[in-house]
């Protein structure tokens, strides 16, 4: 790693967590509060290193309580789901809610198994806490949290019912629950009590480790379009965002990086008119801890963000560049070509016998290079952190993926124990796997450990886009040989820059799994097949883009896939047909395609049809897209239609809505998504020039959504992946032409 | 001192006369419903009504603002019941709803001036989402 990317400050690794075994349910008394309990000596390190001790009563807690504090006071005790004695039943938020619908997929899993209305359901953001905090990433809210909110919903229904059957004087066994009742026929009259009634008496059972779960063919709740949550705020502006966090007293900072990436501060610069501190920004190293020597930022405070970002624009600063040669996208680009054609590499998938020998004999083959740029997130919201740090005790408030990760850079930062850091995840305008990051909540606390006053942090937008932790670019090259429809050998190199080597989570010649996702394990019957890797150790700061490696993977495959059917003369959904033939699941998505699609028989000249097939965070999608207009400088994306195979989609419209999205989103990033480095600086500093899809320019977007029945796929991110080669192979159909490097209609020039 | 009238309410601001609406709304008035998104006039998440007219909040100087009617995402309607947050709730159009303040007040103008029209509100939206909200935005106004 080099200066450059330095700065990078350490997150959780995207291991993800997830309730283990140690943790274990729990019950507490007022209303019937159900519990995640685990031992905190059992603590590994990847989870949350916060143990947030039960607050004291008389606080108001919005946060976790419980009342069943165990004696042993090395447990440690969250509430998660409580009924009240009113009938409420509140379910405490752990994750990021940034448009996916997972607090609403989440009603709906413990509405099921409690067996309430979803409507009785209130949402609840949890502050940080253990057991229940977790990074939303990985396309993995709903995943991660399916298995044990059913528990716990299931475990809490068995609890009632034992104790209604009580109440009642008859057996469990004439015990039905249903609509937040417990029902019973008592000498041929129907008897019912309501679960406010039974919450007291339930608390005091003991918790079913193992309840009885609902069969997926009695879900009533489980796959209905139910309405989101959250929506009303965010139609009427009451949603509160990072930036809308209003704390009193609170003042206004916003941020000012190097005008280079690998400079650092020399001096404090003047405090600017209008403002009222300058705070310089110190980095953080691989081990979360602040290096020596490594101002890369500096923090202008003002009593609103309008002074702070002016007085950013005036600020006076002197910065040491380090570097003799700045980072520049030409340079970059032939560094990258250079690892490509004599870089060592990992070795992802080892071929099974001599692949260059069925190569060199092969009469029909390809040898073809893709190339994808460094991509910005972008994020609608840009970053912000807000801290009131009052040196015994620390409280954050921030649009973050990852709030457990927030308690140990604070805990970094302030050296405070975990159990006087209380943080708040606001509602975030965008993640992107951006705000899984920690350089913009360590930037905020060393603000507000320096000023002694409530602050919020932003980044002006030039700084949000001039900072990111980029998609890296790659190139790919596949080599691969045909004998008739069949696919003899498959030789995928790539080159990329470690995303985990950047933040010291993998060692160097170690393989990054996260570089070749998409491009490993395909499902493809493709002869003898090697994957490689070579790191490219360039010092652009990159990080997880929506999708992460798949995004470049699933380009290069796919668009391979379609090449090799044009040499080999097939139809390229009968290509990938002849593939996938051993892969029901697969064919079944493909096939689904292909009805939805019906269209692309039938199209104008002018016009052309491209498919895409990607497995990716255990969802399979296949994309068609039709193009139209092409010219050197723009094209009409028509239509796309779009299968996916989730296993089971909890709420069928936000399975739509996610593939809507993702499409759009990367929809924008195939047709222009660009960063490029001018003179060690980012070439896109706006909107102005980062163009992004617009109302006029959405193709309409069919979703049909398969259910295998089979494991839960994600669906925040699998949307993702097809859309360029689809839009790829879309623009061959059309014109002849192939794309093998995006953006297909570059914005800037380096 | 600039005397605004916010949402029907008289307001006095003490800031100086060149800071853009947007943040004197945002951090002075605290109607942080009007949201910041590029500062540049380029997004259209700022997006509030002048006088009835659709306008980029942070590219209006405060004393533009001056004795003009303006309307926030918060004062759109009291109770969430302009048809245009009727359809979208409807349609279920927000995803994280980061831009969609901007969305509904540039919406809201666009509807005023094409009398009701749906598709020609679908013109005039210019606005930047990320999401990719759009094809819900455009159901949700084919349905008014
Ligand atoms: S913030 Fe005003 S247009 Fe983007
Ligand atoms: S809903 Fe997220 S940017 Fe539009």
């Amino acid at each position: 790693m080099t200066d450059a990317s330095s700065d990078a400050s350490i997150g959780d690794p995207p291991s993800l967590p997830m309730l283990s075994r140690r943790h274990f349910l729990i019950a507490g008394a007022g209303g019937l509060t159900i519990g995640v309990a685990f031992l905190a000596g059992c603590e590994s390190e990847n989870e949350p290193a916060v143990l947030r001790k039960p607050k004291p009563s008389g606080k108001p807690v919005s946060r976790s309580t419980t009342t069943t504090v165990p004696a042993d006071s090395t447990v440690v005790v969250n509430a998660w789901v409580r009924i009240a004695n009113d009938n409420s039943v509140t379910l405490m938020y752990g994750g990021s809610e940034f448009g996916q619908g997972t607090m609403t997929g989440l009603a709906q899993i413990l509405a099921e198994e409690l067996r309430v209305p979803w409507e009785s359901i209130t949402v609840k953001q949890a502050d940080a806490t253990p057991g229940v905090s977790y990074l939303t990433g990985g396309s993995f809210a709903v995943r991660s949290q399916f298995g044990p909110l059913a528990n716990a919903g299931a475990a809490a229904r068995e609890m009632l019912v034992a104790a209604g059957a009580d109440m009642l004087g008859v057996p469990v066994s004439q015990c039905i629950a249903r609509a937040g009742k417990v029902l019973a026929t008592v000498d041929g009259i129907e008897r019912s009590t309501t679960y406010g009634e039974l919450v007291t008496k339930a608390a005091t059972l003991p918790v079913p480790q193992e309840p009885k779960l609902t069969d997926p063919s009695k879900y009533t709740v489980i796959g209905r379009s139910v309405p989101r949550v959250e929506l009303p705020k965010k139609v009427n502006g009451s949603a509160v965002y990072g930036l809308d966090v209003r704390v009193p007293g609170m003042v206004f900072a916003a941020i000012k990086h190097a005008p280079v990436f690998g400079a650092w501060l020399e001096g404090t610069p003047p405090i600017p008119s209008g403002a009222s501190a300058v705070v310089p920004i110190k980095a953080l190293d691989a081990r979360g801890a602040v290096a020596r020597d490594s101002e890369y930022a500096v923090a202008v405070v003002a009593s609103n963000t309008w002074l702070a970002m002016e007085g950013c624009r005036s600020l006076d600063a002197r910065w040491n560049v380090l570097k003799s040669a700045p980072l520049d996208s030409d340079v970059l680009q032939a560094q990258a070509e250079q690892l490509m054609a004599a870089g060592v590499a990992v070795i992802a998938e080892p071929a099974a016998s001599q692949i260059q020998a069925t190569l060199d004999a092969a009469t029909k083959s390809i040898d073809v290079t893709y190339s994808v740029p460094y991509l910005a997130h972008a994020c609608m919201e840009v970053l912000n952190c807000t801290v009131d740090y009052r040196k015994t005790e620390c409280e954050v408030w921030a649009p973050t993926q990852s709030a457990s990760s927030v308690v140990g850079t604070v805990q970094r930062l302030t050296g405070l124990d975990a159990g006087a850091i209380t943080v708040h995840t606001t509602f975030l305008g965008g993640g992107l796997g951006r705000k899984s990051e920690q350089d913009f909540i360590a930037a905020a606390v060393q603000v507000a450990m320096k000023i002694r006053k409530p602050v919020m942090l932003m980044y002006p937008r030039e700084e949000d886009f001039g900072h990111d932790r980029y998609r890296p670019m790659a190139l790919v090259n596949v080599k691969a040989s045909l004998d008739g429809a069949a696919v003899t050998a498959w030789k995928y190199r790539t080159a990329s820059t470690s995303i985990l080597g950047q933040l010291g989570f993998s060692a160097s010649g170690q393989l990054d799994s996260q570089a070749v996702e998409g491009a490993t394990s395909l499902p493809y019957s493709l002869g003898i097949r090697q994957t490689e890797w070579v790191a490219n150790p360039a010092g652009i700061p990159v990080g997880f883009w929506r999708s992460v490696g798949n995004s470049i993977n699933a380009f290069a495959v796919e668009c391979a896939i379609d090449e090799l059917a044009a040499a080999a003369g097939i139809d390229p959904f009968d290509f990938r047909r002849g593939l996938l033939a051993d892969d029901a699941r697969a064919t079944a998505v493909l096939e689904a395609a292909d009805k939805l699609s019906a269209w692309r028989t039938s199209l104008a000249s002018g016009h052309g049809w491209g498919v895409a097939y990607a497995e990716s965070f255990g969802s399979l999608v296949c994309q068609v897209a039709e193009v139209s207009e092409v010219t050197d400088t723009s094209m009409r994306v028509n239509r796309v239609a779009c299968v996916v195979d989730c296993g089971r989609a909890i709420n069928p419209a936000a399975v739509e809505m996610q593939m809507q999205g993702g499409i759009a989103h990367g929809l924008s990033a195939t047709l222009w998504g660009e960063m490029k480095f001018t003179n060690g600086a980012a070439a896109v500093t706006n909107f102005n020039n980062h163009r992004v899809l617009r109302l006029d320019e959405m193709p309409q977007v069919d979703v049909e959504i398969v259910t295998s029945g089979e494991s839960l796929g994600g669906i925040g991110e699998p949307g993702v992946p097809p859309v360029a080669p689809a839009i790829a192979n879309a623009y061959f159909s059309a014109t002849g032409r192939r794309i093998r490097i995006l953006p297909i209609f570059p914005q800037t020039s380096s | 001192m600039t005397k605004l009238v916010v949402n029907g309410f008289d307001r006095d601001v003490e800031v100086d006369e060149t800071t853009p609406l947007l943040w004197v709304l945002r951090d002075v008035l605290n109607l942080t419903g009007t949201k910041y998104g590029c500062g540049i006039g380029a997004c259209g998440a700022c997006t509030v009504l002048l006088d009835g007219t659709a306008n980029r909040s942070c590219s209006v100087p405060l004393k533009e603002a001056a004795g003009r009617a303006i309307t926030t995402i918060e004062g759109l309607s009291p109770d969430s019941s302009h048809p245009l947050q009727q359809a979208w709730i409807e349609n279920q159009v927000p995803q994280c709803g980061f831009c969609q303040s901007g969305m509904l007040m540039a919406g809201a103008a666009a509807l005023e001036s094409a009398e009701g029209d749906g598709s020609k509100v679908a013109e005039a939206l210019t606005n930047i989402c990320i999401c990719g909200t759009y094809q819900r935005i455009r159901e949700a106004l084919d349905q008014l």
